[in-house]
Protein backbone atom coordinates (compact mmCIF):
# COMPACT_ATOMS: atom_id res chain seq x y z
CA UNK A 1 0.00 0.00 0.00
CA UNK A 2 1.43 3.55 -0.84
CA UNK A 3 -0.63 5.81 1.45
CA UNK A 4 2.23 6.64 3.70
CA UNK A 5 1.39 10.32 3.69
CA UNK A 6 0.05 11.62 6.96
CA UNK A 7 -1.13 14.34 6.66
CA UNK A 8 -4.06 12.45 4.74
CA UNK A 9 -5.44 11.56 7.93
CA UNK A 10 -6.32 15.31 8.20
CA UNK A 11 -10.15 15.68 8.35
CA UNK A 12 -10.06 17.89 5.24
CA UNK A 13 -9.35 14.60 3.51
CA UNK A 14 -12.85 13.46 4.54
CA UNK A 15 -13.80 15.91 1.50
CA UNK A 16 -13.26 12.98 -0.84
CA UNK A 17 -16.29 11.30 -2.11
CA UNK A 18 -14.17 8.00 -3.21
CA UNK A 19 -15.61 6.37 -0.61
CA UNK A 20 -15.85 2.66 -2.09
CA UNK A 21 -12.88 3.20 -4.56
CA UNK A 22 -10.05 1.15 -3.99
CA UNK A 23 -6.66 1.72 -5.22
CA UNK A 24 -4.90 -1.56 -6.20
CA UNK A 25 -1.94 -0.32 -7.73
CA UNK A 26 -2.58 -1.54 -10.93
CA UNK A 27 -4.04 -4.82 -10.08
CA UNK A 28 -6.55 -5.93 -12.78
CA UNK A 29 -9.86 -7.33 -11.38
CA UNK A 30 -10.43 -11.24 -12.14
CA UNK A 31 -6.30 -11.40 -13.27
CA UNK A 32 -3.85 -13.57 -11.97
CA UNK A 33 -2.15 -10.48 -9.78
CA UNK A 34 -5.87 -9.81 -8.73
CA UNK A 35 -6.11 -13.66 -6.92
CA UNK A 36 -2.53 -13.94 -5.57
CA UNK A 37 -3.19 -10.71 -4.63
CA UNK A 38 -7.03 -12.15 -2.69
CA UNK A 39 -5.22 -15.28 -1.44
CA UNK A 40 -2.42 -13.30 0.51
CA UNK A 41 -5.28 -11.21 1.69
CA UNK A 42 -7.29 -14.22 3.07
CA UNK A 43 -3.98 -15.85 4.05
CA UNK A 44 -3.03 -13.07 6.05
CA UNK A 45 -6.90 -12.41 7.79
CA UNK A 46 -6.47 -16.26 8.70
CA UNK A 47 -2.92 -15.79 9.94
CA UNK A 48 -4.38 -12.71 12.18
CA UNK A 49 -7.25 -14.70 13.68
CA UNK A 50 -5.38 -17.91 14.55
CA UNK A 51 -2.04 -16.73 15.84
CA UNK A 52 -2.51 -12.77 16.04
CA UNK A 53 -0.14 -9.85 15.03
CA UNK A 54 2.46 -10.99 17.24
CA UNK A 55 3.32 -13.79 15.61
CA UNK A 56 2.44 -13.54 12.30
CA UNK A 57 5.47 -13.59 9.64
CA UNK A 58 5.55 -12.93 6.14
CA UNK A 59 6.31 -16.59 5.73
CA UNK A 60 3.40 -17.73 6.87
CA UNK A 61 1.39 -15.75 5.31
CA UNK A 62 2.97 -16.78 2.10
CA UNK A 63 2.66 -20.59 3.11
CA UNK A 64 -0.73 -20.22 3.78
CA UNK A 65 -1.65 -18.54 0.47
CA UNK A 66 0.56 -21.25 -1.44
CA UNK A 67 3.08 -18.46 -2.74
CA UNK A 68 6.15 -17.77 -2.82
CA UNK A 69 7.46 -15.60 0.61
CA UNK A 70 9.07 -12.71 -2.33
CA UNK A 71 5.55 -12.35 -3.92
CA UNK A 72 4.15 -10.98 -0.65
CA UNK A 73 7.82 -9.30 0.12
CA UNK A 74 7.49 -7.25 -3.59
CA UNK A 75 3.45 -5.87 -2.48
CA UNK A 76 3.94 -5.88 1.10
CA UNK A 77 7.66 -5.36 2.95
CA UNK A 78 6.30 -5.41 6.11
CA UNK A 79 4.31 -7.32 8.06
CA UNK A 80 1.93 -3.54 9.52
CA UNK A 81 1.73 -2.72 5.74
CA UNK A 82 0.76 -6.35 5.00
CA UNK A 83 -2.09 -6.42 7.61
CA UNK A 84 -3.22 -2.46 6.95
CA UNK A 85 -4.17 -3.75 3.50
CA UNK A 86 -6.00 -6.39 4.98
CA UNK A 87 -8.15 -5.10 7.12
CA UNK A 88 -8.80 -2.60 4.61
CA UNK A 89 -10.13 -5.44 2.05
CA UNK A 90 -11.70 -6.98 4.88
CA UNK A 91 -13.72 -4.15 5.60
CA UNK A 92 -14.25 -2.33 2.24
CA UNK A 93 -17.76 -3.50 1.42
CA UNK A 94 -18.71 -4.08 4.63
CA UNK A 95 -20.60 -0.67 5.14
CA UNK A 96 -21.81 0.69 1.94
CA UNK A 97 -23.17 3.97 1.20
CA UNK A 98 -27.16 3.79 2.07
CA UNK A 99 -29.04 6.18 -0.35
CA UNK A 100 -32.57 5.67 0.93
CA UNK A 101 -34.10 8.77 0.33
CA UNK A 102 -34.10 10.47 3.98
CA UNK A 103 -30.93 10.97 6.47
CA UNK A 104 -33.12 8.83 9.04
CA UNK A 105 -33.24 6.03 6.82
CA UNK A 106 -29.77 6.41 5.56
CA UNK A 107 -28.62 6.84 9.62
CA UNK A 108 -30.54 3.84 10.45
CA UNK A 109 -28.97 1.99 7.78
CA UNK A 110 -25.25 2.87 8.78
CA UNK A 111 -26.36 1.72 12.20
CA UNK A 112 -27.48 -1.26 11.29
CA UNK A 113 -24.47 -2.24 9.33
CA UNK A 114 -21.74 -0.98 11.35
CA UNK A 115 -23.92 -2.85 14.52
CA UNK A 116 -24.04 -5.91 12.39
CA UNK A 117 -20.03 -5.63 11.65
CA UNK A 118 -19.47 -4.71 15.29
CA UNK A 119 -20.65 -7.92 15.67
CA UNK A 120 -18.90 -10.02 14.26
CA UNK A 121 -15.82 -11.78 16.12
CA UNK A 122 -13.57 -12.27 13.37
CA UNK A 123 -13.98 -8.10 12.21
CA UNK A 124 -13.60 -7.54 16.10
CA UNK A 125 -10.52 -9.25 16.35
CA UNK A 126 -8.95 -7.66 13.51
CA UNK A 127 -9.93 -3.86 14.08
CA UNK A 128 -8.76 -4.79 17.90
CA UNK A 129 -5.37 -5.97 16.78
CA UNK A 130 -4.53 -2.83 14.56
CA UNK A 131 -5.58 -0.93 17.19
CA UNK A 132 -3.58 -2.75 19.59
CA UNK A 133 -0.37 -1.27 17.03
CA UNK A 134 1.88 0.90 18.70
CA UNK A 135 1.30 4.41 17.54
CA UNK A 136 3.72 4.35 14.34
CA UNK A 137 2.61 1.86 12.83
CA UNK A 138 -0.63 2.57 12.35
CA UNK A 139 -0.98 5.35 10.45
CA UNK A 140 -1.83 3.73 7.39
CA UNK A 141 -4.55 1.48 8.69
CA UNK A 142 -6.30 4.53 10.05
CA UNK A 143 -5.68 6.74 6.65
CA UNK A 144 -7.15 3.95 4.75
CA UNK A 145 -10.02 2.42 6.54
CA UNK A 146 -11.08 5.10 8.96
CA UNK A 147 -10.57 7.87 6.36
CA UNK A 148 -13.20 6.37 3.94
CA UNK A 149 -15.67 6.01 5.99
CA UNK A 150 -15.61 9.88 7.11
CA UNK A 151 -16.31 10.46 3.19
CA UNK A 152 -19.15 7.64 3.38
CA UNK A 153 -20.74 9.68 6.45
CA UNK A 154 -20.31 13.07 4.38
CA UNK A 155 -21.83 11.84 1.27
CA UNK A 156 -24.85 10.69 3.69
CA UNK A 157 -24.84 14.32 5.28
CA UNK A 158 -24.45 16.39 2.19
CA UNK A 159 -27.56 14.99 0.26
CA UNK A 160 -29.70 15.49 3.08
CA UNK A 161 -28.36 19.00 2.82
CA UNK A 162 -30.03 19.22 -0.51
CA UNK A 163 -32.96 17.31 0.35
CA UNK A 164 -33.44 20.57 2.79
CA UNK A 165 -33.57 18.15 5.80
CA UNK A 166 -30.46 19.67 7.60
CA UNK A 167 -28.92 23.30 7.05
CA UNK A 168 -25.81 23.54 4.90
CA UNK A 169 -23.58 24.55 7.29
CA UNK A 170 -24.10 20.38 8.63
CA UNK A 171 -21.60 19.79 5.79
CA UNK A 172 -19.63 17.76 8.13
CA UNK A 173 -19.59 13.54 9.21
CA UNK A 174 -19.57 14.83 12.57
CA UNK A 175 -23.57 13.68 12.95
CA UNK A 176 -22.75 10.45 11.81
CA UNK A 177 -19.31 9.95 13.99
CA UNK A 178 -21.14 10.96 16.73
CA UNK A 179 -23.69 7.82 15.88
CA UNK A 180 -20.98 5.34 14.46
CA UNK A 181 -18.97 5.89 17.57
CA UNK A 182 -21.73 5.05 19.98
CA UNK A 183 -21.82 1.44 18.29
CA UNK A 184 -17.94 1.24 17.73
CA UNK A 185 -17.44 2.72 21.40
CA UNK A 186 -19.52 -0.23 23.13
CA UNK A 187 -18.39 -2.55 20.64
CA UNK A 188 -14.31 -2.30 21.75
CA UNK A 189 -13.95 -0.53 24.60
CA UNK A 190 -16.74 0.05 27.47
CA UNK A 191 -18.26 -4.01 26.59
CA UNK A 192 -21.73 -2.59 27.46
CA UNK A 193 -24.34 -4.54 25.47
CA UNK A 194 -26.02 -2.97 22.61
CA UNK A 195 -30.09 -4.08 22.02
CA UNK A 196 -32.13 -3.12 18.88
CA UNK A 197 -33.95 -0.78 20.84
CA UNK A 198 -30.98 1.73 21.94
CA UNK A 199 -29.63 1.35 18.43
CA UNK A 200 -33.16 3.04 17.05
CA UNK A 201 -32.26 5.70 20.02
CA UNK A 202 -28.91 6.05 18.61
CA UNK A 203 -30.27 7.06 15.15
CA UNK A 204 -32.88 9.48 17.11
CA UNK A 205 -30.00 11.02 18.95
CA UNK A 206 -28.19 11.46 15.75
CA UNK A 207 -31.14 13.19 14.24
CA UNK A 208 -31.67 15.63 16.56
CA UNK A 209 -28.16 16.55 16.58
CA UNK A 210 -28.17 16.97 12.65
CA UNK A 211 -30.95 19.33 13.09
CA UNK A 212 -29.82 21.55 15.68
CA UNK A 213 -28.26 24.71 14.95
CA UNK A 214 -25.12 23.68 15.71
CA UNK A 215 -21.81 25.28 17.33
CA UNK A 216 -21.91 28.60 17.64
CA UNK A 217 -25.59 28.87 17.59
CA UNK A 218 -25.87 27.84 21.11
CA UNK A 219 -26.15 30.87 23.51
CA UNK B 1 -10.43 8.86 40.47
CA UNK B 2 -13.32 11.94 40.58
CA UNK B 3 -12.43 14.75 42.48
CA UNK B 4 -14.12 15.48 45.55
CA UNK B 5 -14.47 12.06 46.45
CA UNK B 6 -12.37 10.02 49.04
CA UNK B 7 -9.77 7.82 47.26
CA UNK B 8 -11.28 4.52 46.10
CA UNK B 9 -9.93 1.27 48.19
CA UNK B 10 -7.99 -0.67 46.19
CA UNK B 11 -7.46 -4.22 47.01
CA UNK B 12 -3.61 -5.47 46.87
CA UNK B 13 -3.92 -8.90 48.26
CA UNK B 14 -3.52 -7.83 52.14
CA UNK B 15 -0.39 -5.24 50.82
CA UNK B 16 0.13 -1.85 52.87
CA UNK B 17 0.34 1.04 50.90
CA UNK B 18 3.78 2.00 51.38
CA UNK B 19 5.77 -1.03 51.92
CA UNK B 20 8.44 -2.43 50.29
CA UNK B 21 5.96 -4.58 48.76
CA UNK B 22 3.55 -1.54 47.72
CA UNK B 23 6.84 0.19 46.18
CA UNK B 24 7.82 -3.20 44.15
CA UNK B 25 4.30 -3.21 42.55
CA UNK B 26 4.55 0.86 41.81
CA UNK B 27 8.07 0.30 40.10
CA UNK B 28 6.80 -2.94 38.28
CA UNK B 29 3.36 -1.30 37.22
CA UNK B 30 5.15 2.15 35.88
CA UNK B 31 7.96 -0.22 33.97
CA UNK B 32 5.10 -1.84 32.21
CA UNK B 33 3.41 1.41 31.31
CA UNK B 34 7.15 2.82 29.98
CA UNK B 35 7.92 -0.24 28.40
CA UNK B 36 4.38 -1.50 26.66
CA UNK B 37 4.06 2.95 25.38
CA UNK B 38 8.00 1.85 24.06
CA UNK B 39 7.62 -1.17 22.69
CA UNK B 40 3.16 -2.08 21.99
CA UNK B 41 1.83 -5.34 23.80
CA UNK B 42 2.79 -7.54 20.98
CA UNK B 43 6.68 -7.36 22.05
CA UNK B 44 6.36 -6.02 25.88
CA UNK B 45 9.08 -9.03 27.14
CA UNK B 46 8.51 -9.45 31.04
CA UNK B 47 11.97 -9.62 31.46
CA UNK B 48 12.42 -6.20 29.96
CA UNK B 49 9.67 -4.98 32.55
CA UNK B 50 12.03 -6.39 35.50
CA UNK B 51 15.14 -5.06 34.32
CA UNK B 52 13.66 -1.57 33.73
CA UNK B 53 12.20 -1.49 37.22
CA UNK B 54 15.52 -3.11 38.98
CA UNK B 55 13.29 -6.32 40.13
CA UNK B 56 14.36 -9.91 39.77
CA UNK B 57 12.36 -11.60 36.86
CA UNK B 58 11.12 -14.13 39.23
CA UNK B 59 9.20 -11.37 41.39
CA UNK B 60 7.39 -10.32 38.30
CA UNK B 61 6.32 -13.53 37.24
CA UNK B 62 5.04 -14.47 41.17
CA UNK B 63 3.01 -11.58 41.21
CA UNK B 64 1.21 -11.37 38.10
CA UNK B 65 1.73 -14.67 36.27
CA UNK B 66 1.54 -13.39 32.79
CA UNK B 67 2.14 -9.55 30.91
CA UNK B 68 -1.85 -9.66 30.83
CA UNK B 69 -2.11 -9.96 34.35
CA UNK B 70 0.68 -6.80 34.58
CA UNK B 71 -1.05 -4.71 32.13
CA UNK B 72 -4.30 -5.25 33.30
CA UNK B 73 -3.05 -3.68 36.54
CA UNK B 74 -1.15 -0.40 35.50
CA UNK B 75 -4.23 0.13 33.21
CA UNK B 76 -6.22 -0.02 35.51
CA UNK B 77 -4.07 1.71 38.03
CA UNK B 78 -3.46 4.62 35.45
CA UNK B 79 -7.83 4.67 34.96
CA UNK B 80 -8.53 4.60 38.63
CA UNK B 81 -6.31 8.32 38.76
CA UNK B 82 -8.71 8.97 35.73
CA UNK B 83 -10.33 11.81 34.65
CA UNK B 84 -10.76 15.34 36.23
CA UNK B 85 -14.35 16.51 36.93
CA UNK B 86 -15.22 20.28 36.16
CA UNK B 87 -17.74 21.80 38.12
CA UNK B 88 -18.07 25.40 36.27
CA UNK B 89 -21.56 26.04 36.37
CA UNK B 90 -22.95 25.36 33.14
CA UNK B 91 -23.81 22.16 31.37
CA UNK B 92 -22.23 23.88 28.09
CA UNK B 93 -18.71 24.95 30.02
CA UNK B 94 -18.65 21.47 32.00
CA UNK B 95 -19.22 19.23 29.34
CA UNK B 96 -16.50 21.55 26.99
CA UNK B 97 -14.16 20.96 29.82
CA UNK B 98 -14.68 17.25 30.98
CA UNK B 99 -13.74 16.54 26.71
CA UNK B 100 -10.79 18.55 26.63
CA UNK B 101 -9.96 16.65 29.86
CA UNK B 102 -10.73 13.29 28.40
CA UNK B 103 -8.84 14.44 24.56
CA UNK B 104 -5.97 15.07 26.83
CA UNK B 105 -6.38 11.68 28.65
CA UNK B 106 -6.13 9.96 25.70
CA UNK B 107 -3.16 11.79 24.17
CA UNK B 108 -0.61 10.76 26.82
CA UNK B 109 1.36 8.69 25.61
CA UNK B 110 0.95 5.59 28.69
CA UNK B 111 -2.63 6.19 28.49
CA UNK B 112 -3.14 5.73 24.67
CA UNK B 113 -0.47 2.63 24.86
CA UNK B 114 -1.91 0.97 27.32
CA UNK B 115 -5.54 1.09 25.92
CA UNK B 116 -4.56 0.12 22.89
CA UNK B 117 -2.43 -3.07 25.16
CA UNK B 118 -5.81 -3.87 26.36
CA UNK B 119 -7.60 -4.12 22.80
CA UNK B 120 -5.42 -8.20 23.04
CA UNK B 121 -6.97 -8.90 26.61
CA UNK B 122 -8.62 -12.03 26.94
CA UNK B 123 -12.58 -11.40 28.04
CA UNK B 124 -11.51 -11.64 31.97
CA UNK B 125 -8.87 -8.84 32.39
CA UNK B 126 -10.95 -7.05 29.73
CA UNK B 127 -13.83 -7.12 32.44
CA UNK B 128 -12.15 -5.68 34.74
CA UNK B 129 -10.78 -2.42 32.68
CA UNK B 130 -14.91 -2.46 31.22
CA UNK B 131 -15.85 -2.27 35.05
CA UNK B 132 -13.34 0.49 35.83
CA UNK B 133 -14.72 2.28 33.27
CA UNK B 134 -18.25 1.73 34.01
CA UNK B 135 -17.41 3.16 37.46
CA UNK B 136 -15.46 6.31 35.95
CA UNK B 137 -18.41 6.49 33.70
CA UNK B 138 -20.88 6.67 36.30
CA UNK B 139 -19.46 9.29 38.37
CA UNK B 140 -19.28 11.44 35.15
CA UNK B 141 -23.23 11.09 34.54
CA UNK B 142 -23.86 11.42 38.48
CA UNK B 143 -21.36 14.62 39.19
CA UNK B 144 -21.64 16.44 35.55
CA UNK B 145 -24.99 15.17 34.07
CA UNK B 146 -26.64 15.41 37.64
CA UNK B 147 -25.77 18.92 38.02
CA UNK B 148 -27.12 19.97 34.44
CA UNK B 149 -30.45 18.37 35.83
CA UNK B 150 -30.12 20.01 38.92
CA UNK B 151 -29.79 23.27 37.67
CA UNK B 152 -32.77 22.29 35.11
CA UNK B 153 -30.33 22.12 31.92
CA UNK B 154 -31.23 18.98 31.09
CA UNK B 155 -34.37 16.46 31.98
CA UNK B 156 -34.52 14.49 35.29
CA UNK B 157 -35.14 11.04 34.08
CA UNK B 158 -32.76 11.03 31.10
CA UNK B 159 -30.29 7.96 30.90
CA UNK B 160 -26.93 10.14 32.25
CA UNK B 161 -25.05 7.56 31.33
CA UNK B 162 -25.87 7.88 27.43
CA UNK B 163 -25.07 11.55 27.95
CA UNK B 164 -21.53 10.54 28.52
CA UNK B 165 -21.38 8.23 25.86
CA UNK B 166 -22.91 11.41 23.72
CA UNK B 167 -20.02 13.87 24.74
CA UNK B 168 -17.26 11.58 24.27
CA UNK B 169 -17.63 8.96 21.77
CA UNK B 170 -17.13 10.96 18.84
CA UNK B 171 -14.05 12.21 20.48
CA UNK B 172 -12.60 9.02 21.90
CA UNK B 173 -13.37 7.94 17.93
CA UNK B 174 -11.01 10.80 16.61
CA UNK B 175 -8.73 9.90 19.46
CA UNK B 176 -7.86 6.32 19.53
CA UNK B 177 -9.54 4.35 16.56
CA UNK B 178 -9.78 6.69 13.24
CA UNK B 179 -6.70 9.10 14.38
CA UNK B 180 -8.09 11.94 12.90
CA UNK B 181 -7.34 15.27 14.99
CA UNK B 182 -9.55 16.87 17.16
CA UNK B 183 -9.25 20.65 17.03
CA UNK B 184 -10.52 23.49 19.94
CA UNK B 185 -13.66 23.68 16.72
CA UNK B 186 -14.03 20.77 16.48
CA UNK B 187 -14.22 20.04 20.26
CA UNK B 188 -16.52 22.52 20.62
CA UNK B 189 -18.69 21.17 17.64
CA UNK B 190 -18.95 18.00 19.40
CA UNK B 191 -20.21 19.29 22.64
CA UNK B 192 -22.90 21.03 21.01
CA UNK B 193 -24.11 18.22 18.97
CA UNK B 194 -23.74 16.14 22.39
CA UNK B 195 -25.85 18.98 24.22
CA UNK B 196 -28.72 19.00 21.46
CA UNK B 197 -28.79 15.40 21.67
CA UNK B 198 -28.86 14.99 25.40
CA UNK B 199 -31.66 18.04 24.99
CA UNK B 200 -33.65 15.49 23.14
CA UNK B 201 -33.70 12.15 24.74
CA UNK B 202 -36.76 10.80 26.41
CA UNK B 203 -37.69 10.42 29.61
CA UNK B 204 -38.34 7.33 31.50
CA UNK B 205 -41.36 6.83 32.86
Amino acid sequence: MTTADPTTTRPAAMDESSGTTRTHLGARPGGRSERVRAAIVEATTAELLAVGYAHLTLSTVAERAGVALSTVRRRWETKAALCAATIVEMTGDAVPVPDCGTLEEDLRSMAQSVFEYSSDPAIVTLIRTTLALPESELTEIRTQHWIRRAAVAREVTQRAIARGEIRPQRNSGRVVELLVASIWMRALLTGTPLSEAELEAFVQDALVAARSAGPGSLA
Amino acid sequence: MVSGEAPRERAYQGVRTGGRSERVRASVLSAALEEVTRVGYAELSMAQVAARADVALTTVHRRWGSKAALVTDALDDLLADGVPVPDLGSMELDFHALVVAVVAVLRDPAMAAGLRAAMLLQPADLARLQARLGEITDDIADLVVGRAIDRGELARGIDRRRVVELLLAGVWMRSFVSGMTVDDREIAAFVADAMAAARGLPVAA
